[in-house]
């Protein structure tokens, strides 16, 4: 394998792996701080790809103005979702289960009626940066560099925010102990609700990103759950920077899975190693202590 | 009431509503031909153009404008069912249509190989006539050839994928004698869908070119829909291939494939199958796929002045023009309903034979069947033209006799 | 123990037996009678599944992974060595077994139910990817058809086919499965296992400190509900006669059989057989609004899960009060 191959592959699996890592942090922040399992994360990626798309293609709205306005609708959903179908549920015994079963419900109604609104039609999104960096032999597009650097100015103001301010403070407290976080005034049904929402804007990042290079479909967002399940594990159930960086290096995993092996192979190589990791070290990689 | 009755009766009231939608059955002087296609799933565009270009030979024939054998042609009742891509939904479906709908002929799949595979087990089970549309993979012919007493009731309303790769395989050869491309270092590499399709178009291509001293140095199957291809094309830099051949029939795969490999600016000459044949490709790739080579323009509104009329007939009747899957899956309906005129009547064996004797002339070529059950290619029947997108347009630069531009 | 099986638990089998056994008088035609096999083939699957689900308590989405190997396992072996279709879905259900054991060791270390779902999850994707990418054997996607069907039997002076097209031969056998598998797993939940199953759901710190090993149970627990599920895996493919991993170890499998159980009632006995058939029947009732079938499932999946959680199996229209709830650990938000 020559030099220039090595970087593109590194390249590559840093990109793929941000988008993981955008994904699987979104989870690990909810789980973290609601423990709730949310099947239904992957439809958080492809509502916002259709409404960028709506937006930014259909509406012919510059880009940046698209990508704010899906953002903030994405945010808006994500919340919804958990003060209707996740909270009420939270008081039954079984909750752990009914929650994932109810999102599983959720995620498949949701692609099934995107399908339904929008066809089968794969709808493809215009390169935000057109060109490509020519770095020696290597080659990369601005728009795959653009993934890798807007994800990790991304996820660094949501870090910032869990671990700088005073509302990072608060979801950090309700994460360690809610009862008590409830005791001391702190509303933990509405921090639930804010976390889901900040998730659902990593998802939708992650979405409207990936939009011009794999076009939206009803489907997009399954494809990347099971993955982002995994991150959430192998960085340690609940760790936000666990997640990110158990994503990056999914990522890169994948990527040099599919040279030396092959692009069918690859995925296998990734869930055996995740039940690999839950063998040997069940709190994760990257264990951070709850956050 | 016990715990016991409600869940029970519940159940009972479901089977009762499950058997009291069986069919009335009437005697009817209709015959009823079903056929299966994707109609959900990445091949839905496709799909639907099959079942407007069946419907639409099934409409004239019934309305006095069909190219009837006999003085008494059959009324027709056409009724299609939805494979979403798949086998086993399309044998669910197919036995639907035999046991409710009592079809005497089933056309399908109308569009992928690998459901065809699967579905010509149901001619022998169900002694029932079956014709497929689009599915050119020669693992069907080679089928057929194994066990041509089991098959006989199936036939292959399209050539075998050898034509493409027999036709891929001469162009190239002529563009080399007459210098327009260089050999290089005669190294061949594939991107193709990991379908029958794909892997049959290029194992043909790769036998042809290994013949002439050629090494493959590449073959990457990708799943169908698949729109990510960096991998793939970084492997393939490494391998430096002197031509290259895609093979999708999705079109947003074929897009995306062509928008990356120009990113990535590889020396080499592209040469794509099926998917330059949906619009949706000059649509949305025009900027990037110019000089593109490809497989095969059977079917041009701009270039042939009856597939214009064709498409323009389609447009009056559905609202969109027609594309080469319509006028095909028309031209197979055609063939199905003159094999059940001139049989005179519903025997299987009787239309089975019908068919075998087809020689016809349709909107795409002249529908003639081999000893493998399959249509025949070439000049003389259905040709197989390679293209060139040439300043945004399509132009046939190959075979010379029926070439509209020559190659750039 | 009332809850999971209801007042006569042995006589719901046999009236379902006898209406079984009255099938093939009725005037239906073929199309009807493949439905019904279907639905016993899935209402099996569901039992099986529901068994580590529900009665174990174990959260698993990976169990349409057991159905794929029990199925994939013998249509193989029966095609490629020509072993008769009687013995191999034997060997589909052992395989499956296996495969439900060595799956339960890493899930036995983890108490968390995430993990157990997303590690179970991973472990059913991974068997869909092994069979669509070992091509040579499986042909993958693209179908492996020329599975062999059941061999016919001669009784007296007719014989009776199997597999898609023979309808009644096919209706029996996924009839005498499913009948003779729910009276096995009636009476083996009746025993000390089953109730050992439940104190293990219930309160599991409470069994380990009575002396029940865990470990031990649960993989047995595991095992048999593997074995379920790859019987009627390999019952599934020596009838319809083509597999595709997608079809049997895919997403919509998942969901299909996650929604007959949480519609029939999780945790009950005959609960997983109401779903199955309600969604059989309106699946097929469907098929011309192929796009709103999954639209359904979600729905009912969600509207079952806020308004019936227990299922149809568990609807009471009585107004009679059970004593009291039995206990689990509360809901933490920690």
């Amino acid at each position: 394998m020559s030099g220039t191959q090595l970087v593109e592959l590194i390249l590559n699996g840093l990109i793929t792996g941000s988008i993981y890592a955008l994904v699987g942090s979104g989870i690990a922040l909810v789980y973290g701080t609601t423990r709730v399992l949310n099947f239904a994360h992957g439809e958080l990626m492809m509502l916002p790809g259709y409404g960028f798309l709506m937006l930014a293609v259909t509406l012919g709205w510059p880009v940046l103005l698209s990508a704010i306005a899906t953002l903030v609708l994405v945010m808006v959903l994500g919340g919804l979702i958990q003060r209707v179908t996740i909270a009420p549920l939270l008081n039954r015994e079984d909750w752990a289960f009914q929650v994932v079963a109810a999102t599983i419900g959720l995620s498949i109604f949701l692609q099934s009626a995107a399908q339904l609104i929008w066809g089968e039609q794969f709808q493809g999104v215009p390169y935000f940066f057109s060109g490509v960096a020519v770095i020696g032999e290597v080659r990369m597009p601005w728009q795959r560099i653009a993934i890798l650097l807007i994800a990790l100015l991304v996820m660094g103001l949501c870090g910032l925010v869990l671990y700088r301010t005073q509302i990072g403070r608060i979801i950090r407290a309700t994460a360690q102990d809610a009862e008590a976080a409830l005791a001391v005034g702190i509303p933990s049904g509405r921090v639930h609700t804010m976390v889901f929402a900040i998730s659902a804007g990593l998802a939708g990042t992650a979405a409207i990103l990936l939009s011009p290079l794999v076009t939206v479909s009803p489907w997009m967002g399954a494809s990347y759950l099971l993955k982002g399940f995994a991150v959430v594990i192998l960085g340690g159930l609940g760790s936000f920077g666990g997640a990110v960086a158990a994503g990056f290096l999914l990522g890169l995993i994948e990527s040099f899975g599919v040279a030396f092996v092959s692009s069918e192979w690859s995925s296998v190589i990734s869930f055996i190693f995740l039940i690999a990791v839950i063998w040997a070290r069940p709190e994760g990689l990257f264990a951070g202590r709850g956050q | 009431m016990s715990r016991l009755s409600f869940p029970a009766l519940l159940s009972a009231a479901i089977l009762g509503t499950a058997l009291s939608s069986l069919p009335v059955s009437a005697a009817e002087r209709e015959v009823t031909i079903g056929a299966v296609g994707p109609l959900t799933g990445p091949a839905a565009n496709t799909g639907k153009d099959h079942r407007q270009g069946l419907e639409l030979a099934v409409k004239d024939w019934n309305e006095g404008r069909g190219d009837y054998v006999t003085q008494d042609p059959p009324k027709i009742k056409f009724v299609m069912e939805d494979t979403s891509g798949k086998p086993e939904v399309a044998i669910s479906a197919a036995q639907r249509l035999i046991t409710r709908e009592q079809i005497k002929l089933l056309i399908g799949d109308t569009l992928h190989s690998h459901v065809t595979l699967a579905l010509m087990e149901l001619a022998p089970q169900y002694n029932l006539p079956i014709l497929s549309a689009e599915p050119v993979s020669s693992a069907i012919a080679d089928k057929v050839s194994s066990d041509p007493e089991r098959y006989q009731l199936y036939w292959k309303g399209n050539w075998n994928s050898s034509g493409y790769g027999t036709a891929v395989h001469d162009f190239y050869q002529w563009a080399f004698a007459n210098k327009t491309l260089d050999p290089g270092n005669k190294k061949i590499a594939f991107v193709v869908e990991d379908t029958d399709y794909g892997l049959a178009n290029s194992q043909k291509i790769a036998e042809l070119f290994k013949a002439d001293g050629w090494t493959v140095a590449a073959t990457e199957t990708v799943p169908p829909s698949t729109t990510d291809f960096y991998p793939q094309l970084s492997k393939l830099r490494e391998a430096d291939p002197d031509v290259v051949v895609s093979v999708f029939t999705v079109a947003n795969s074929g897009i995306a494939f062509v928008r990356q490999l120009k990113e990535q600016a590889l020396e080499t000459s592209h040469l794509a199958i099926y998917y330059p044949t949906k619009p949706e490709f000059l649509q949305q790739a025009a900027d990037v796929a110019e000089g593109t080579y490809w497989a095969a323009l059977t079917f041009s509104s701009e270039l042939n002045e009856a597939h214009k009329a064709f498409s323009d007939r389609v447009e009056a009747e559905y609202g969109n023009p027609g594309t080469y899957s319509t006028a095909h899956a028309y031209c197979t309906m055609e063939i199905a309903l003159r094999a059940l005129d001139a049989a005179g009547s519903t025997d299987p064996k009787a239309i089975a034979d019908q068919i075998k004797n087809t020689d016809y002339d349709c909107v795409v070529g002249r529908f003639k069947f081999g000893e493998d059950h399959a249509v025949q290619s070439g000049p003389d029947f259905i040709p197989v033209p390679v293209a060139q997108v040439q300043g945004g347009k399509n132009q046939i630069i190959w075979p010379e006799n029926v070439a509209t531009a020559k190659p750039q | 123990m009332l809850d999971v099986f209801g007042r006569r638990p042995y006589l719901v089998l046999l009236v379902l037996a006898l209406l079984l056994l009255a099938v093939p008088f009725l005037p239906l035609d073929d199309y009807i009678l493949h439905i019904l096999t279907l639905f016993l083939i899935f209402a099996v699957f569901a039992t099986g599944w529901n068994l580590t689900l529900g009665i174990l308590g174990l959260k698993t989405l990976g169990h349409h992974a057991f159905f794929a190997i029990g199925a994939y396992a013998s249509a193989l072996v029966s095609h490629y060595f020509g072993v008769s279709p009687w013995l191999t879905v034997w060997i589909g259900a052992i395989a499956a077994s296996i495969a439900g054991i060595v799956i339960g060791f890493p899930i036995l270390r983890i108490r968390s139910m995430p993990h157990v779902a997303i590690v179970t999850l991973a472990f059913a994707e991974i068997v869909r990817l092994v069979f669509s990418n070992l091509k040579e054997i499986t042909r993958g996607e693209l179908g492996f058809w020329g599975i062999p069907p059941f061999n016919p039997i001669e009784i007296g002076g007719t014989t009776i086919r199997f597999g898609l097209g023979n309808s009644f031969g096919s209706f029996a056998v996924a009839a005498v499965m499913f009948v003779a598998i729910h009276l096995l797993l009636l009476v083996l939940l009746r025993s000390r296992a089953g109730l050992t199953f439940l104190a293990i759901r219930d309160a599991e710190a409470a069994a380990e400190s009575l002396g029940v090993r865990l470990a031990a149970w649960k993989l047995f627990a595991f095992g048999i509900s593997a074995a379920v599920v790859g019987l009627s895996g390999a019952v599934y493919a020596h009838y319809v006669l083509i597999l595709t991993p997608s079809s049997v170890a895919g997403p919509e499998m998942l969901i299909s059989l996650l929604a007959m159980i949480i519609v029939g009632g999780v945790g009950r006995f005959f609960g997983p057989l109401y779903g199955a058939l309600l969604l059989t029947v309106t699946s097929e009732l469907l098929r011309d609004f192929g796009d709103y079938r999954m639209l359904l499932y979600g729905a009912l999946i969600i509207v079952f899960v806020f308004a019936a959680p227990a299922g149809i199996a568990g609807l009471k229209p009585s107004l009679r009060r059970k004593p009291h709830q039995a206990a689990s650990e509360p809901a933490e938000a920690v």
